[in-house]
């Protein structure tokens, strides 16, 4: 009896003691209880995920473009704007953004008109090179310059107007008046004008002198291009119009150079497409699925590539792993030097075989859906090891996002391990699916999952044969996150495949 | 949110009565799984499993008996079953050898005495400390004990006996209970070395 009180002054000391004990468990622990009873609202997350990833790498490459064509295309409005406002003061011209040659609609649109002490003169149309034989009209009573340098800069994206012989200018470093002998010289600096001239592609100074006929009787006096003379070196054109700038001017010129230089298209420097294809061979776990397992006696299990699955009581299941093949391309984007994120689509086609018997006659089956009614299906197989084979495939497309990691650092030879998830759409599938008791087949694709998730990690060798293209091959291990069939079916079915991946990536 | 409206949302799959469920019970819950469990990180895996066989099969409570209970009961389960799963319960430890495990003693953090006593009884060998944690603080009997491990009541009955002399060892060394009280299972007084 003593022994019994004090045992039971014991226990009670332990009892008392331990349900005294509080632990508070991390915040881990009910996001994971939430996620697994909440599965379908995983989907808006990843969703919304995607979808930050997407408008991050967007600005990112965006931003990475030290002046987008946007940019650079407002910067020169801009530019032009200023310009003209300060020319027009000073009743000389400041032209708009030139246009490009090979734009035919535009090159017939455009009419540029150019004011001299207030009075217009035209030239149409404005890409004059492009129209040598075109006059320039001149307004009769214009004051005009002895000649003026039109500075056609950064691949004939802007005219500057200039009195050539004026050495005197404004605060502004800009010209402000014209001489009177009438005559125009116009200098470009582009190449179409060449490359029309000559077939050449290099680039060259163009001067185009031209003169006004002032006794000339009508309001417009034509201007006719009296000379084309082409400079082959481009450095004599950059000494004539650096000779012909004030230091200012130069400033200015410099500066909107900077401006106005091109843009490194950083897309085309850090990105790449690549090109896949992963033979594998692919298997599935197998089992109840968790909550069922946990409520009753029956569990299966099984990881390896073949052989034989334990059901509930005395039923095994006989699979067996089958070829399986991934095809896709991507587009990868260097992050920094040794990382770089991808994205693309892929598909994939998926398959296991199970041996089976056939039946002599199709059977009614009743399927292991829990929350509804019971399920019947006709089934024509019986699960027992036998002659017959099924295909369990599925045909999916899916979004691989992630990124590799370089893990070596060579000219030629590099080793990359990278990792992906992939949102994926089961396009179709043959959907077989067991009887309750595990004794039969039929096949019920309505019961497969159409939307799923696959991770995968792999680990390549890349090798350069030439510039610009990379060879790749290397293992890759792809696993389905989520079961193949839907919720309410009580077995779990998850697809993995092991395969090689075999990738050409090519640089823009 | 009262006891019914949580019990109505939780069978209802209402993450919100959910939580509120979960934020009650699971500090006390996390301290039951953590008496069976190695590590912090094993309680917890057992408290997220035990709580989603809670939420799902919460249709199944009857109001017969306090909820607490019910909750205790399968969180018991749970972490019977993944301990099943890792680890053969009719592992024991003789006392000889069991005196060489005190050299562990020290390790146990003088916070309160509540966490001593949970600590002390963690130290205990799995099989030992899995029978005592079900007999002792749990209440089941031998024979519940011996279907629940797939062990005779028998063995039950004997790892309990040598689990609680090792405990109580532990504890008169930590001081948590004095000497003069220490008594072997035979009903002895016992001394300290």
């Amino acid at each position: 009896m003593e022994d019994k009180n004090y045992r039971d002054d014991f226990e009670l000391f332990l009892k008392e003691n331990a349900d005294e004990f509080r632990m508070v468990p991390s915040r881990r622990v009910w996001y994971s209880l939430y996620n697994n009873m909440h599965p379908d609202r995983r989907w808006p997350s990843m969703a919304v995920c995607l979808l930050i990833l997407t408008a991050v790498l967007y600005i990112g490459i965006e931003n990475n473009n030290s002046l987008s064509n946007a940019a650079q295309k407002n910067a020169a409005e801009n530019f032009t704007s200023n310009l003209n406002n300060n020319l027009s003061d000073k009743n000389t011209t400041f032209l708009p953004p030139f246009l490009d040659n090979k734009n035919e609609s535009r090159k017939q649109n455009t009419t540029t008109t150019i004011t001299l002490n207030n009075i217009p003169a035209i030239v149409e149309p404005i890409n004059t090179f492009d129209a040598i034989e075109t006059p320039i009209s001149i307004p009769q009573d214009a004051a005009l310059a002895s000649s003026t340098i039109i500075n056609i800069e950064n691949n004939r994206s802007n005219f500057l107007a200039r009195d050539n012989n004026n050495v005197a200018s404004n605060e502004n470093g800009l010209p402000n008046k014209f001489s009177t002998d009438n005559k125009l010289n116009i200098v470009g600096s582009n190449s179409f004008a060449e490359e029309r001239k000559t077939g050449k592609s290099e680039n060259s100074s163009l001067v185009i002198i031209a003169a006004n006929n002032s006794n000339n009787n009508n309001q417009h006096d034509s201007l006719v291009i009296e000379n084309i003379v082409a400079k082959n070196s481009k450095n004599d054109s950059d000494k004539e119009l650096k000779n012909s700038l004030s230091d200012i001017e130069k400033s200015w010129k410099e500066d909107y150079a900077f401006r106005n230089k091109p843009a490194i298209n950083r897309l085309k420097q850090n990105g790449s497409m690549s090109y896949y294809i992963t033979p594998s061979i692919g298997y599935r776990t197998f089992g109840k699925r968790d909550y069922v397992k946990r409520t009753s006696a029956s569990t299966a299990s099984f990881n390896n590539f073949s052989g034989t699955t334990a059901l509930s009581g005395d039923r095994k299941l006989d699979d067996e792993a089958a070829l399986n093949l991934e095809i896709g391309a991507a587009f990868q984007y260097s992050v920094s030097k040794n990382v770089r994120i991808k994205t693309g689509i892929q598909g994939n086609y998926t398959n296991y075989m199970s041996n089976v018997t056939s039946l002599g006659h199709p059977t009614q089956i009743a399927l292991d859906v829990s929350n509804s009614s019971p399920v019947y299906a006709a089934s024509n197989y019986s699960s027992t090891s036998g002659s017959s084979k099924l295909n369990k495939t599925t045909l999916q497309v899916s979004v691989p996002i992630g990124a590799d990691v370089k893990m070596t650092n060579h000219d030629k030879v590099n080793w990359y391990v990278g990792a992906t998830l992939q949102p994926t759409y089961i396009i179709k599938g043959s959907g077989y699916v067991l009887s309750s008791d595990g004794g039969n087949y039929a096949s019920e694709p309505s019961l497969l999952r159409k939307l799923n998730l696959n991770s995968s990690i792999e680990s390549f060798i890349s090798f350069k044969p030439s510039p610009g293209v990379t060879m790749m091959v290397g293992p890759q291990l792809r696993y389905q996150l989520f079961s193949s069939f839907k919720n309410q079916y009580n077995y779990s079915e998850k697809l993995y495949n092991l395969g090689i991946k075999l990738g050409i990536s090519t640089s823009f | 949110m009262t006891e019914e409206q949580m019990l109505a949302g939780t069978i209802k799959n209402n993450a919100a009565a959910q939580e509120a469920l979960y934020d009650r019970y699971s500090p006390r819950m996390l301290a039951v799984c953590y008496r069976f469990a190695k590590s912090r990180e094993d309680a917890e895996d057992m408290l997220q499993e035990g709580f989603i066989k809670i939420f799902t099969q919460l249709h199944q409570y009857r109001n017969e008996g306090a909820l607490e209970g019910w909750i205790r009961r399968i969180i018991v389960h749970t972490c019977i079953n993944v301990l099943k799963k890792n680890k053969k319960f009719s592992e024991t430890v003789d006392l000889i050898h069991a005196h060489a495990f005190h050299t562990n003693e020290d390790m146990v953090p003088s916070i309160m005495q509540a966490k001593q006593v949970v600590e002390c009884i963690r130290m205990l060998p799995l099989g030992y400390k899995t029978v005592l944690n079900l007999y002792a603080i749990e209440g089941y009997s031998h024979k519940e004990i011996g279907n629940m491990l797939d062990i005779e009541e028998s063995t039950s009955r004997s790892q309990y006996t040598r689990a609680k002399a090792m405990l109580e060892e532990i504890l008169v060394k930590k001081h948590i209970i004095d000497k003069s009280q220490y008594k072997n299972n035979y009903g002895k007084t016992n001394t300290i070395k």
